[in-house]
């Protein structure tokens, strides 16, 4: 029974710890776990997020875009009602699933390919920033119904975005270094289990139970050594 | 290790797994979204100012050049319609802009920002558009959010009417009302706009209390309303206010038969009386009758000035014409607000006609500037105004309450003859 915990331990010590490390490395000082950069092309005029793919509120998003040709680029966060009578008649990239840390569903819906209005003359956008080579936006996720929307600076279609994407989240670092903390302590305690029960487990070896004959044995020495003796 | 010891370690490990667990979770704030949105308001305050500063540079250009294509980047509806007609008329009378508009300029605008679901979205302002001129009640639109702000409707404050107070949602902001919204109130906008018309041109009743408070006694005009003056509103918008200002010559009598009861007048002399067998009096509402109608809609300055207006038109000319004047329903605006009190504020446009069908005989001399419209100095069969009003009109919350217009705009957009 206590082999099976020890065991137990020892492989939950592992499988918290080891994973814990390495998301604590991944992740930073910076509490900030980072992905990209990661082409996302559409012939659209937009590439577009669904809002269901937030799914958690309190995170601080970090994002980089970069038009593939190093034009001036747009990144814009916007209330989904905006968004989609924004570019919602148009053809665009729209981002209907977002798995971590990568693993992206684009769909196509088709649309006009008549350029939009530029955005940078909108003035709903929540949080947005514009320039050519890469630009960064960071924005705190609320709870809501948001969608994150990339495009050419002046609206026309055909988006070749360079994405990098974190998401910052407060205390992540240190409180993965717990958890890795917590799985050593469990992988410490079952290889102590084990070493116990071990030294538990073995009769120790003394002299008062060595049989008097093999405390001196020695060849007889008339008898020849053998090669397999040496 | 007896049994108790080696079950004494899991109890010590799942405390030390539950306070961290708890500990990690404490330290990560990340919770589910709920995906609840609130409403949007349709555009920021922050924001209004710089709406209304590309506003009044397009409207300041549109008016400079007289340019309806340069209007229509801000405008819409029936303020697309009435000013490109008046530009046409402004042309015509004015083709030198020796009187050029002034520069437009939202002074201290007051947001009214309603919030929506979805689009298209709007929001109203109160503001004066140039110095020292009244309050504009302006309602801006846009179909979507890639669409400018289109300004649809401008009627301007009447100061002796009392601004109703909107009501406010749990966000502090007005709450906007749509036409489906509006089956509560005593009358829709239409069937208002109908009746204010109907009022106008004589048909329907109204209220004979300018404030919407109804008085016992109706009195033939209402208290301190100027008559036969040009209306606030109307100054502004044409070339004169003064209904028959144009006519330069009253009546001018080709017969020397008819000379003798006929005075040749210029823009300065005071018109003759019609007498009962006029043709003009005959079509022209008697504002006193209209007003002692009873309840309807209030008697307000705005309506008092349009009666007194057609009647002086018809005093004016005297024998000379027959003055009809009529009103129909331009346009009605879908926007409305609702009132603290469960009432509405609510829009729309009419336009009105006012034609000289001239005596046999007679026949109308016109000024300079009228005559460069129509494109002759006297007139002998017909003379036809066409003028636009933008009204806003409160709607009180049950039937016993008479809607009274607290805000209009009276602009001529055609003038012809022959």
């Amino acid at each position: 029974m206590r082999r099976v915990l020890a065991w137990l331990l020892v492989v939950l010590g592992v499988v918290v710890a080891v994973p814990a490390v390495a998301t604590a490395v991944w992740v930073g000082t910076d509490d900030t776990a980072q992905t990209g950069p990661h082409a996302m092309t559409t012939p659209g005029v937009a590439v577009v997020t669904k809002a269901e793919i937030i799914h958690y509120v309190g995170p601080v998003l970090h994002l980089q875009v970069e038009r593939a040709d190093g034009g001036p680029v747009f990144l814009g966060i916007a209330h989904e009602v905006d968004a989609e009578s924004y570019v919602g008649q148009h053809s665009r990239g729209v981002v209907s699933r977002l798995g971590l840390p990568w693993d992206v569903d684009l769909e196509e819906p088709e649309g006009s390919v008549e350029a939009v209005p530029p955005p940078t003359e909108q003035l709903w956008w929540l949080a947005s920033v514009e320039g050519s080579g890469a630009q960064a936006l960071t924005w705190p996720l609320p709870h809501g119904r948001y969608s994150i929307v990339g495009l050419n600076a002046d609206g026309t279609p055909g988006v070749d975005l360079e994405v990098t994407m974190g998401l910052e989240i407060a205390g992540t670092f240190y409180t993965l270094l717990a958890i890795a903390a917590f799985g050593l302590l469990l992988l410490l305690v079952g290889v102590w289990l084990l070493v116990r029960r071990r030294r538990r487990g073995v009769t120790p070896v003394t002299a008062t139970t060595l049989a008097p004959d093999t405390q001196s044995w020695a060849p007889p020495p008339d008898q020849p050594r053998t090669a397999a003796d040496r | 290790m007896s049994r108790r010891q080696v079950l004494g370690i899991q109890p010590v490990g799942l405390f030390v797994a539950a306070m961290l667990a708890l500990t990690g979770c404490s330290l990560v704030p990340v919770e589910e979204n709920t995906f609840e949105s609130a409403l949007l308001p349709a555009i920021s305050q922050d924001n209004v100012g710089s709406v209304l500063a590309r506003v009044d540079e397009a409207m300041t250009a549109a008016n400079t050049a007289r340019d309806p294509a340069l209007l229509a980047v801000v405008a819409a509806g029936a303020l697309l319609e009435i000013d490109s007609a008046r530009y046409a008329v402004d042309t015509l009378s004015d083709p030198e802009d020796a009187s050029p508009a002034p520069p437009m300029s939202h002074t201290d605008p007051t947001a009214f920002i309603p919030r929506f679901a979805d689009y298209p979205q709007w929001f109203v302002v109160a503001a004066a558009t140039q110095e020292g001129g009244p309050l504009r009640l302006e309602v801006l639109a846009r179909e979507s959010a890639a669409a400018t702000w289109l300004v649809s409707i401008a009627p301007e404050l009447l100061p002796e009417v009392e601004f109703p107070v909107l009501a406010l949602d749990e966000a502090g902001y007005v709450v906007p009302l749509g036409p489906a919204d509006l089956g509560d109130l005593p009358v829709d906008t239409q069937t208002l706009a109908e009746q204010h018309a109907a009022a106008l041109r004589g048909e329907a009743p109204l209220d004979s209390e300018p404030t919407g408070e109804p008085t016992d006694e109706p009195t033939d005009e209402p208290t301190d309303e100027p008559t036969g003056e040009p209306s606030p509103t109307s100054t502004e918008s044409g070339p004169s206010a003064t209904p028959a200002g144009f006519i330069s010559a009253v009546a001018t009598p080709r017969a020397a038969t008819t000379a003798a009861t006929e005075t040749p007048a210029d823009t300065s002399a005071p018109a003759t009386p019609p007498s009962t067998d006029t043709p003009g009096a005959a079509s022209t509402p008697d504002a006193a009758a209209v007003a002692a109608m009873g309840a309807g809609l209030a008697a307000d300055p705005w309506s008092t000035a349009r009666r007194d207006a057609d009647a002086a038109a018809s005093t004016a000319v005297g024998a000379a014409a027959s003055v009809t004047s009529t009103y129909d329903v331009q346009g009605v605006v879908d926007q409305a607000l609702r009132t603290e009190d469960g009432g509405a504020l609510v829009f729309y446009a009419l336009g009105g006609t006012r034609t000289y069908a001239v005596t046999p005989t007679y026949y109308l001399q016109l000024d300079a500037t009228t005559a460069a419209i129509v494109g002759k100095p006297e007139v002998t069969a017909e003379l036809t105004e066409q003028w636009a009003a933008q009204l806003a009109v409160y709607i009180p919350p049950d039937a016993d309450g008479a809607p009274r217009v607290v805000g209009g705009r009276w602009d001529r957009v055609g003038l012809s003859g022959s």
